[in-house]
């Protein structure tokens, strides 16, 4: 994929279309472009890991091991969405395992490159950084409806 | 309430202990301290968000409404917790009502005031949207591994 065809993409991302023209190209150099072959793993639940994920292209499983040994399918991915993110803001491991379905294109953004737009382009940052947190967000209230009896943030 | 008393307080908060002492001043022009009788409802379940508080003093109530129309008491809120974090993100109504039990002081933050600072100031915005983030986190791991403790139960 070219470079142009990146910004493209990025330009009609949910997470990236708040920037600017100017902004985008910026960002698109701090972004690996990544390619899955299907059923290969990007990373496993509890390996250490502080990349963030945007899905351009492909489907993506979420898996979790549950305490009784299963492994539990908790979603599907597709194009537009995003995955990794909590590690990169609290470098804690991965809480779950994420899986190629398909034949998968994603750009990746690293912890590093990521703190580098943060402090150099904080006005990027800012965009991103809202992005990452309706995201989280949205978890949020996702386990609040399952979970009525642990007190969330409201 | 004198400015330089506001500062000191919010430089205390882990959500603001990021900032500078030139920062903290910026923010504290946004921060409205509010005194709070016991039983005032600070705001309703189902409200529209628009303001995220800190507790200074005093204790809260966080109730939600069941299916039957009970109410459900869910926690109680104490010095150095937060309350309405997400509304600074998402536009959503909120999840519970929350209500001072005693005579409280909060700090109050409003979504308007948040979005200007974003927007003026973002090296501030990005120190408060990680640590907003971060804590958001933390509840979604702590969700996730209450969830996966024990099979699902199979309804009777």
């Amino acid at each position: 994929m070219s470079d142009e065809k990146i910004l493209a993409e990025l330009k009609s991302f949910p997470y990236t279309s708040g920037l600017d023209s100017d902004q985008l190209e910026l960002f698109s150099g701090f972004v690996e472009l990544l390619e899955y072959e299907p059923y290969t793993a990007v990373f496993k639940e509890g390996d250490d890991g502080d990349s963030v994920y945007f899905i351009l292209n492909g489907e993506l499983d979420v898996s979790m091991d549950s305490d009784w040994g299963e492994d539990i399918k908790i979603a599907t991915l597709t194009d537009g969405s995003v995955f990794g993110e909590m590690s990169l803001i609290d470098e804690l491991p991965r809480s779950a395992s994420i899986t190629a379905r398909t034949k998968t294109l994603v750009l990746k953004l690293n912890k590093i490159n990521f703190e580098l737009i943060l402090e150099k382009h904080p006005a990027i940052g800012v965009i991103l950084l809202k992005g990452l947190a309706q995201i989280v967000c949205q978890r949020v209230r996702e386990s609040n409806s399952s979970l009525s009896e642990f007190l969330e943030p409201i | 309430m004198a400015e330089d008393k506001i500062i000191d307080r919010l430089g205390a908060l882990p959500f603001f202990s990021g900032l500078s002492t030139v920062q903290l001043g910026t923010v504290s022009e946004h921060i409205n301290w509010l005194n709070l009788e016991p039983n005032t409802t600070v705001f309703k379940e189902s409200d529209k968000g628009d303001a995220i508080y800190f507790i200074l003093e005093g204790s809260f109530e966080v109730v939600i409404e069941s299916g039957n129309g009970k109410s459900i008491q869910l926690a109680t809120l104490t010095e150095g917790h937060s309350f309405g974090e997400m509304s600074l993100i998402d536009n959503l109504p909120r999840s519970a009502t929350i209500m001072a039990n005693t005579k409280s002081d909060v700090l109050q933050l409003k979504k308007n005031d948040f979005d200007e600072l974003l927007k003026k100031h973002p090296p501030i915005g990005v120190i408060l949207l990680m640590e907003l983030t971060d804590f958001l986190c933390q509840h979604v791991r702590e969700a996730n591994e209450s969830q996966l403790k024990e099979p699902p139960m199979a309804f009777e």
